[in-house]
């Protein structure tokens, strides 16, 4: 059962959880008390709710100290135990996203000034690429989703106008490609980075892995 | 930081001092967040909110007229943030429902343990039942419990007299209790962690 509403005993209970409360308060609290003596109660849950709001959001704020207005945040894909052929496959569709809008086809791998690649954060991870990779899928690729910016970078403007800022736009898209090819270590015959078609189980590919 | 250190960053940081910049976001940035909380709409990420708050905060700076309204102004950015995110809510929820698919059961992070996992309930009941008051008395409540917060600091960024504000967590605190005697406020789900943060 609640209390009556009590203006006064809410202000004195408040003023004694934040630490705030005068003398005088406290002999207001005291009076109160020997009228009702469950205002103690009520101010003991006062105390205790207070105390768990604030371990509360002490653990969710928590993530505030790891971003900053010039740092690059690098959250982890979170892939989990799946890993392997799942992994590459995320590789290979952000690889693929990638020569949708660059043009020509770099393997992951291979240095491209301005390429980006996932692959430290699966190391080992093959990398699969479509033999239609540069020029097209069947059909048009699906928009899934967008993702917020994630900031890179930020340099005062050359003319010192404001600042310039380095925004990463994030989108997942899906595509259907004919065929899939895992990348191999070293180089072909003809200089080339060595590619072995990839043939999935015909059930519950991903699962295996 | 005093309020003249404040009010000198803030006119550096307004006049492109990057470094100035860093040290206000590093100084706002709790109090940043449980404003978010505050306002943020279900199925959003703290995380990407404060992201864009700093992004925002980064590009708008130079529009700050007076290093006096800074607390007010940093809380409008973010509240706007936690609105505009609110809008996309629904391709927010795809996408969560996407990282929901990559919590790993086997996690030796998630808690199994029961007692740390009653002890992590009641606080998340805590903070939902908070969550759950009338917006003039739960960010005030929110805010007062960002350890180091003065009540005259939340004043300041609510743009309201301090005794306003003292009422409303006098308030507050009894209306926090009612709910939770209720026990009507279910336990939110564990927060997302991104891996390695």
């Amino acid at each position: 059962m609640t209390h009556p509403h009590d203006e006064t005993e809410d202000l004195l209970i408040h003023r004694a959880v934040s630490m705030t409360a005068a003398p005088t308060d406290w002999d207001s609290l005291e009076a109160l008390s020997e009228r009702d003596p469950e205002l103690w109660h009520r101010m003991a849950q006062a105390l205790r709710d207070e105390g768990d709001l604030t371990h509360a959001l002490d653990a969710r704020t928590a993530i505030a100290s790891s971003i900053g207005p010039f740092q690059s945040r690098r959250r982890g894909l979170g892939f989990g135990a799946a890993s392997g052929w799942f992994a590459a496959a995320a590789i290979a569709a952000c690889w693929f996203t990638t020569l949708m809008h660059t043009g020509p086809a770099v393997l992951p791998g291979a240095s491209r000034p301005g390429t980006a690649h996932e692959s430290s954060d699966m190391p080992g991870a093959p990398g699969l690429v479509s033999n239609q990779g540069a020029t097209h899928g069947i059909g048009s690729p699906t928009p899934v989703s967008t993702l917020p910016d994630v900031l890179l970078g930020t340099q005062r403007a050359a003319d010192g106008d404001g600042y310039e800022i380095t925004v990463m736009k994030r989108s997942v898209e899906k595509v259907r490609v004919k065929d899939l090819f895992q990348l191999q270590r070293g180089q072909d015959e003809l200089g080339n980075p060595a590619t072995l078609p990839v043939r999935f189980p015909a059930t519950n590919a991903m699962e295996k892995y | 930081m005093t309020d003249m250190d404040d009010r000198d960053t803030t006119q550096r940081a307004i006049a492109g001092d990057r470094f100035a910049l860093e040290i206000l976001w590093r100084d706002h940035r709790r109090w940043l967040s449980a404003v978010l909380l505050s306002h943020m709409p279900n199925g959003a990420d703290l995380e990407d909110l404060l992201q864009e708050t700093a992004m925002n905060v980064c590009r708008k700076i130079r529009d700050l007229r007076d290093p006096e309204r800074l607390r007010p102004w940093l809380r409008t950015i973010a509240i706007n943030t936690a609105i505009s995110a609110g809008r996309s809510a629904t391709l927010r929820r795809k996408v969560r429902t996407m990282d929901d698919t990559e919590l790993d059961p086997a996690d030796p992070s998630i808690d199994h343990d029961e007692d740390h996992a009653t002890a992590r309930d009641t606080l998340e009941r805590v903070l939902a039942a908070a969550q759950r008051l009338h917006p003039d008395y739960r960010e005030p409540l929110i805010l007062k419990s960002v350890r180091g917060l003065s009540q005259r600091a939340i004043a300041e960024a609510l743009d309201l007299p301090e005794t306003t504000i003292e009422t409303r967590l006098a308030r507050a605190r009894r209306m926090l209790r009612q709910l939770l005697e209720e026990k009507g406020v279910p336990v939110p789900p564990a927060p997302r962690t991104a891996p390695g943060t």
